[in-house]
């Protein structure tokens, strides 16, 4: 580390031109974020093409910008209306919500901004001074890891199942189901397609989000439309109490650490950070039965691990050249066409490259925490807003989110169906995380033990029994026995 | 005895009878191999079991109903019946009307549907949500919603 | 509420004449209004960037505005169905890819190139065979030797069942008589990651998708499989240099539907042909390390007539076709 040169990059993105464009991505950024639909990807690949002519410093703060931005954007929609913004704050809902509903959304939302500053400083303040050592870490990692590690993150659905376990595992298996829907990811073979090519690539993610949050939300909101009273949200400051910051302050600590391990990890991504974060949160809480009713600990667990992840991720596509996550693959593409290719060599030759964007990261997150608390008031207002008129808002918003990600009809009729579904699930107490975590972790887990088995010529042995694997294979196994040891004896 | 959670359970014993109906049109793998099947089978006899078991335990359960009836003589079932329809005509008109001129009619049913009663109102925040969407996505964005093809777009 | 009904009615009614006036009437000589560029991969991706650099510098010569919208899914399908099935008159694009001549032979389009007609191919990227640095063969001569000796062993990663890059590999040790094994990956950067990590001994990727590798010293390319050295590394043979007749790749290019008047053909393919032209675009391509390559709409219906024979033929052997 060349702190001299370190100053010098900091220095630079200092200037006010490189500044404004860092607030106006920042500010951006949390707009997409919070519209469902609209994910950090999307954002950063929209903007792209606008950067091309502007000078490196400026148009790096500008996509990290955003970046940063709409991780923590994806938190709001979903403190708000139960619907996560991004697929980062899928985690986030299951305290935020029922905090906004007891009146509490400013408390929720200052204590979001707060922990995904703290998340995202301390992503990208390992960023900074642990990159070489923690890519080699990340290299480690095999298709036989990828299986372990997503096969842990399934036993989370026991953790967000709520009052009943064996409806969270229903469900999580109907879930998993779906997940295999599409082409097999090793024979191409279309599953449980009914010939449609709009599903050859599976149910799309985000429509599916929207449809199992969003609209299951406002169908939720026109039945009950008499028999709920307006939310009222009372905001004292925008800041989180000092009472708060003290009582999750070890979970923010945890989850960031945990968060940028995970993000540095290539293809694990900020959803499956929140949730692992937030399951942590609750493993160590002494009333892990309030988790779920409005646990400010849970807000601030996923928070910081989603947005810690932005800086894992930028670790191997910085010092290897391998993108973390699809949104740093397209930063990856942004940066080859400034001229700059991302690897080792650029640790060699262009260190003043590797710490203008170190410092575009840290300066990003400063933005964030002043643009989010400045916004608290004016997104907490937003739940006050009469239902008449918020619900067909959200209606709208949901139809058009989930038609752009792919420019595509099918897409709505598919949110509309998954709302449905989710609609009912919830009105019969079934929880919806599960589903949402088997589709993220489903594919993951498939494609990955299969991609062991051809490397490993067929042999289950020798796939688990690679000491990482193993070591999630059992950990996995302890979440499972454990959750429900607990659930038993509060009986 | 719940009576919501068997019907679910058998819901799901359907779902898991399908997955099976299908897995024999499948390709075979190699013997021994992992294939397109596996998953997919492991899966559905995860979900036939774990519904079969909710199925059970709800039979002998003593505890009564607690989640409300669904009765469609409810008002708000009937509220959502309506919005969904209402969604659902929207979304087949948005192709040919294009979502400016959709948006505008759909926006104040909706309000009205939901007991809004501010007609002034109703019309303004419509418009302006409208506006608002459109612009964001269309121009700052560059993401095309459709125009309607009605008008040759 | 008979009442409160009817004020909405005219409120509507209100509404939907005000909207009326967003309605555009066509006119004659073309273009006169903004095309559509239709993109079947998602923003961000090779296709995406390729298309909107060419786009921005085309404008100019249309003299209207060129949106592009990415729709994607079902491995291109969907792109390429809402291509086919768009208005023929020339206001909408598809840029055509690779994928047209794999989907239906897997029977996921109920249509093949020849329902479009092509306007020009824009770019072409070989294959090539890339190993990690310290791997045990240094010339593609010793990679073969090297499975022939040890059939199967060698685990070729790829982007993903029935993509170029798998066809890529297979193609290769069709040609070449070896045994490899097939590890699909979601998209070429994952295979690349596991290259980089030695958890597979080779990717069938494009030269430019592993530069920033090669150039950081963590893997090497044996061979390309063009008929020319790539431009960016002159120092990797071809595949033909090496006496193995392997020549194949990925391309991307632009068409409209069939029955598309003449002379809005003509008119199109002047102007991306000038756009293609401009320094700025190949300033443009050159960062981006994708190649350009021109093809008139006859010599690529010609080159299509033929690999699309053996893309088929191929995609039967991997199993793919159905």
């Amino acid at each position: 580390m060349d702190i001299e040169l370190f100053i010098d990059a900091l220095g630079e993105i200092l200037q006010w031109k490189p500044l404004i464009m860092i607030f106006a991505g920042v500010a951006g950024g949390i707009l997409i974020g919070s519209l469902p639909g609209l994910t950090a990807t999307m954002g950063v690949a929209l903007l792209v093409p606008f950067t091309f002519g502007l000078p490196f410093n400026e148009s790096i703060g500008m996509l990290l910008g955003i970046f940063s931005g709409s991780v923590y954007g994806g938190s709001i929609s979903a403190i708000l209306i139960n619907t996560p913004g991004t697929p980062a704050a899928a985690a986030t809902l299951l305290d935020g919500y029922p905090l906004s509903q007891k009146g509490e959304a400013g408390r929720a939302l200052s204590m979001s901004v707060f922990a995904s500053f703290v998340g995202g400083f301390t992503g990208a303040l390992i960023m900074t001074f642990l990159s070489p050592q923690i890519s080699q870490f990340a290299l480690e990692f095999s298709a036989a890891e990828y299986f372990g590690l997503a096969t842990f993150g399934l036993s989370i659905i026991i953790s967000v199942s709520g009052k009943s376990i064996l409806k969270g595992i229903m469900v999580g298996f109907l879930g998993l189901l779906i997940s295999t829907i599409g082409m097999d990811p090793v024979s191409g073979y279309p599953r449980f397609t009914f010939g449609s090519m709009n599903l050859f690539e599976g149910p799309a993610f985000i429509p599916t989000l929207i449809g199992l949050f969003a609209f299951a939300e406002v169908f939720k909101g026109v039945e009950q439309l008499t028999s709920t009273k307006q939310v009222v949200s009372k905001i004292n400051s925008v800041f989180p109490s000092f009472a708060d910051i003290k009582r999750t302050w070890k979970d923010m600590a945890k989850s960031s650490v945990l968060g940028t391990f995970i993000g540095s990890i290539p293809g694990a991504g900020s959803d499956i950070a929140a949730f692992v974060g937030y399951s942590e949160a609750k493993r160590r809480s002494k009333t892990p039965e309030k988790f779920g009713t409005g646990q400010i600990e849970g807000v601030a667990a996923a928070e910081s691990a989603n947005n810690a992840c932005s800086g894992g991720a930028m670790i191997p596509m910085l010092s290897l050249g391998v993108p973390g996550d699809a949104v740093t693959a397209i930063l990856l593409g942004a940066f080859v066409i400034q001229g700059i290719q991302p690897g080792p060599m650029l640790y060699k030759e262009d260190l003043d490259v590797v710490y203008s964007v170190f410092s575009a990261m840290l300066v990003a997150n400063i933005a964030m925490l002043i643009v989010g608390f400045l916004g608290v008031r004016f997104f907490a207002r937003a739940i006050t807003v009469r239902k008449s008129i918020l619900l067909p808002a959200i209606f709208i918003m949901s139809i058009v989110g989930a038609y752009s990600m792919r420019n595509n009809m099918f897409d709505v009729w598919l949110a509309l169906g998954f709302g449905v579904l989710g609609y009912f699930l919830q009105r019969y107490r079934f929880p919806v995380s599960p589903i949402l975590l088997a589709l993220i972790l489903g594919p993951m887990a498939e494609a990955n033990l299969r991609r062991a088995l051809i490397i490993a010529d067929n042999s289950m042995i020798d796939v688990l029994s690679r000491p990482i694997t193993a070591t999630f294979l059992i950990l996995g196994l302890a979440t499972l026995v454990m959750s429900i040891l607990r659930q038993r004896r509060s009986k | 005895m719940k009576r919501v959670d068997i019907i679910f359970g058998i819901i799901g014993l359907i779902i898991s009878a399908y997955v099976f109906s299908m897995l024999d049109s499948f390709p075979e793998g190699q013997p021994g191999e992992v294939g397109a099947d596996f998953f997919p089978y492991i899966l559905a006899i995860g979900l036939g079991v774990s519904s079969l078991v909710l199925i059970v335990s709800s039979v002998f359960k003593k505890t009564s109903e607690d989640a409300e009836p669904f009765k469609f003589s409810d008002t708000g079932i009937q509220r959502v019946g309506i919005a969904l329809a209402s969604t659902v005509i929207y979304c087949l008109a948005l192709d040919s009307l294009g979502f400016i001129v959709c948006t505008l009619v759909y926006l104040p049913l909706m309000m009205f549907l939901l007991k809004e009663r501010k007609y002034f109102q109703m019309v303004l925040v419509s418009g302006a949500i409208t506006a608002t969407v459109f612009l964001i996505f269309s121009s700052f964005l560059n993401i095309t919603l459709p125009l309607g093809t009605l008008y040759g777009y | 509420m008979i009442k409160s009904f009817k004020k909405l009615t005219s409120m509507s009614l209100i509404l939907i004449m005000m909207s009326a006036a967003f309605s555009h009437v066509q006119a004659a000589d073309f273009p006169s209004k903004r095309l559509t560029l239709i993109c079947p991969w998602a923003a961000g991706g090779g296709t995406d960037t390729i298309l909107r650099g060419l786009a921005r510098n085309t404008e100019p010569f249309l003299g209207e505005t060129i949106t592009i919208i990415n729709k994607t899914g079902g491995s291109g399908a969907i792109g390429h169905a809402a291509g086919v099935r768009a208005r023929p008159d020339g206001y909408t694009v598809t840029m055509v890819t690779f994928d047209i001549l794999t989907l239906p032979p897997q029977g996921f389009v109920p249509f093949t190139y020849k329902d479009y007609d092509l306007l020009m191919r824009v770019n072409m990227d070989p294959a090539a065979i890339t190993v990690p640095i310290d791997a045990p063969y240094n010339t593609i001569e010793e990679f073969v030797a090297y499975s022939k000796a040890n059939p199967g062993k060698i685990k070729v990663g790829h982007a993903g069942p029935g993509t170029a890059w798998h066809l890529a590999g297979s193609i290769f040790a069709e040609k070449v008589g070896i045994d490899l094994a097939y590890v699909p990956y979601n998209g070429a950067a994952p295979a690349v990651t596991a290259l980089v990590g030695k958890h597979i001994q080779a990717v069938s990727v494009s030269p430019a998708e592993v530069r920033g590798q090669v150039e950081g010293g963590t893997v090497k390319i044996l061979a390309v499989m063009s008929d020319e050295r790539v431009s960016g590394f002159p120092e990797v043979p071809t595949m033909k240099e090496a006496g193995f007749d392997v020549s194949f790749g990925t391309w991307r290019g632009l068409a409209v539907p069939n029955s598309t008047p003449e002379d809005a053909k003509k008119i199109l393919h002047d102007a991306f042909k000038k756009g293609m032209e401009s320094d700025a675009f190949k300033a443009f391509a050159a960062d981006t390390g994708l190649g350009v390559s021109y093809m008139s709409a006859e010599d690529w219906e010609k080159d299509l007539s033929t690999s699309s024979v053996s893309v088929a033929k191929t995609m039967k052997n991997l199993g793919l076709a159905r």
